[in-house]
């Protein structure tokens, strides 16, 4: 039944069985050696994969995989995912090849490229501003004892967590996680820190990083439930990853084909000019707290309904955390046109030399809305990310940045000029 | 908080896939082996304190992937070591022939002055072998290597091996740790040069971003 399920979810359709019959799994190819090393390894405490059998199977379903994504090459712990599907769809490889093949472009696209670095680099870059999206003091816990996820996260995400839980946990999560886009798995990540949070604060780098050499005992139960809160709280945009799977193209509707946009930089065709943009690595890699995209903000701020009254029109909305924008522009360029419902703390006079806030009415309101979803909006994206840092360092959590800074806003029209005051 | 050992140091495990470098790392550690230890996926890590020479060495070991193309990732922990285990099966011609693409790997990462130490594993499995004990004694010789025969599954030359690659990076490191023997403090410790290794390179200076 979950098998099948599975098979659904992920679009699993047409001439599975006539497919994977085509695939030639016998001629010798030079990965041949290290599947063979790898399977006797994987997941051998269960019966049906540590059976001459089961193995038999998985050599026959990698190989299938390896022959058929010629771009692609075998990666130690590809093992451990075809785990899952080779024991669900035991006696139908055929399913089991093609779950297989329809969940790496969906949730690990381009991990399995010969070289995957700067895929694996950008996505524990965005795990990083998760971990401090979601729990500031822990991410600058683990920033100052050097505990990167570089050290840990790799297997988590590379096999989706299959190399580290047994089975049944890993079924009670993928059944979650096959629900969620692919940017579900860093909330995952974040679930799992959490559980262990108090270990992690209270000790250095050397007692961590043993502690994830033989992870404890998680409560899979708890990790899903709150993945799913974490989900729940993050802005669709702050896990934009350049790297990640390009948008299907909307089906051809007549023969209106917009001009060449490199679908692949625009998460959202319709809507390019507020998406968020991809910058180099290293800038991402500077700034601790995601940006967030325009589209987000005005989406969150519920702009684009009437946004004159504050009556809500719709409760439609309800889920949606409530937000706080701070405008870290000096009060002229403030005053020339704002945000509806921001709030000016000027970056320079923002915080006094011990990096605490300055007191005023407006930081008052900042400290009301600790705990809300808090993005910073300036146009200088240094000063910005500087800022929002500082609210992390403060322990502040759900701290964003608009990408692009206000002049993104501009162009939509939505910024207030209050009247002149007689 | 005192400290529980006197210097810390670095060692690294490295080897084709499959030649049993986590078993040989878990029957150090713990004392126990299971045949079929789960893969590596980039690095995983152990902890050992032993003594030698009177002194407390608190050993952080660094277990890798085999498969070459996890060098991407784990040559970056090459440049930490103080000390390298080279490892392959004696049951295997193949992995033992890799042995030279490891060692220009060491010496492309890393740091200067590391010490090195060859090792034949799954010595027990006589019966497989193909690697003669006098092939691995000869390729230990030209680098100018240790070199020893062990199984993690009899636990043979195990405990010998890692105190012996301890001692050679004490000695590589006496100067440093002259004064430790003489002052009882804790204070002066080459366990201090590890303190901020284990941090991320500092953010690459970002160009000016403005978005005006």
């Amino acid at each position: 039944m979950r098998g099948l399920t599975w098979a659904a979810l992920l679009g699993v359709e047409g001439a599975i069985h006539a497919k994977y019959e085509a695939i030639d799994k016998d001629t010798p190819i030079p990965t041949d050696r290290q599947i063979e090393v790898d399977i006797p390894r994987c997941h051998q405490y269960d019966e049906l994969l540590s059976s001459p059998e089961g193995h038999a199977k998985f050599r026959r379903v990698l190989k299938a995989w390896v022959v058929s994504h010629p771009d692609l090459v075998y990666w130690q712990g590809l093992d451990s995912l075809c785990a899952p599907f080779l024991y669900l769809n035991f006696n139908n490889e055929a399913l089991a090849y093609a779950c297989m093949s329809a969940f790496i472009p969906k949730y690990l696209y381009n991990f399995f490229l010969k070289d995957n670095s700067h895929v694996i680099q950008e996505y524990l870059t965005v795990f990083s501003q998760m971990i401090a999206f979601h729990d500031p003091e822990l991410s600058n816990h683990l920033n100052e004892i050097g505990f990167i996820p570089d050290l840990y996260a790799i297997p988590w995400f590379l096999t989706m967590f299959t190399h580290v839980f047994p089975l049944h946990k890993i079924f009670h999560l993928w059944d979650t996680l096959l629900l969620g886009n692919s940017s579900f798995p860093f909330c995952i990540g974040v679930a799992i820190l959490q559980q262990l949070r108090d270990r992690l604060l209270a000790n250095g780098f050397n007692e961590c990083i043993l502690l994830f050499s033989d992870l404890p005992e998680i409560d899979i139960e708890r990790c899903v439930r709150e993945s799913i809160n974490l989900f729940c709280w993050t802005p669709k945009s702050a896990t934009y990853r350049q790297h990640a799977q390009p948008p299907k193209p909307a089906p051809d509707s007549g023969g209106v084909r917009s001009s060449p946009c490199f679908s692949s930089e625009c998460p959202d065709p319709p809507k390019t000019d507020l998406s968020r943009e991809s910058i180099p690595l290293n800038d991402l890699k500077s700034e601790v707290s995601p940006r967030i995209s325009a589209e987000d903000l005005i989406d969150l701020c519920e702009l684009t309904v009437t946004g004159h009254f504050k009556t809500p029109t719709k409760k439609t909305k309800s889920s949606k955390p409530k937000l706080l924008v701070v405008d870290i522009r000096n009060s002229e360029d403030f005053i020339r046109g704002h945000i509806s419902g921001s709030i000016n703390i000027p970056f320079s006079a923002a915080f006094t030399a011990e990096g605490e806030l300055t007191q005023g009415p407006c930081t008052a309101v900042l400290q009301n809305f600790k705990g809300k979803v808090i993005v910073i909006v300036g146009h200088v994206a240094k000063h910005t990310a500087e800022f929002a840092a500082h609210l992390v360092k403060m322990k502040y959590p759900r701290i964003c940045i608009l990408d692009g800074g206000i002049n993104k806003i501009k162009p939509t029209g939505l910024l207030t000029v209050p009247s002149p005051q007689i | 908080m005192a400290k529980q050992y006197d210097v810390l140091f670095r060692l690294l495990l490295i080897g084709d896939s499959g030649v049993g470098k986590t078993c040989l790392l878990c029957r150090f550690t713990d004392n126990e082996f299971h045949s079929s230890h789960i893969s590596t996926i980039g690095v995983d890590f152990k902890m050992k304190t032993i003594e030698v020479d009177g002194i407390k060495v608190r050993i952080q070991i660094w277990d890798t992937a085999g498969q070459e193309r996890y060098q991407t990732i784990t040559k970056q922990y090459y440049r930490r070591a103080q000390g390298i285990f080279l490892v392959y099966d004696i049951s295997s011609e193949r992995s033992y022939q890799h042995i030279m693409k490891w060692v220009s790997d060491v010496d492309e990462y890393a740091p200067e002055g590391v010490q090195k130490i060859l090792i034949g594993n799954k010595a027990d499995e006589e019966q497989k072998r193909q690697v003669g004990r006098e092939q691995g004694q000869q390729l230990a010789k030209e680098y100018g290597m240790d070199f020893y025969e062990t199984s993690a599954c009899t636990n043979l030359n195990i405990k010998e091996s890692f105190t012996r690659l301890t001692e050679l990076v004490l000695q590589a490191h006496r100067k440093e740790l002259e004064g430790l023997r003489t002052r009882a403090s804790n204070e002066l410790a080459l366990a201090e040069l590890e303190e901020e290794e284990g941090k991320p390179d500092g953010p690459a200076n970002s160009s000016k971003t403005c978005w005006c």
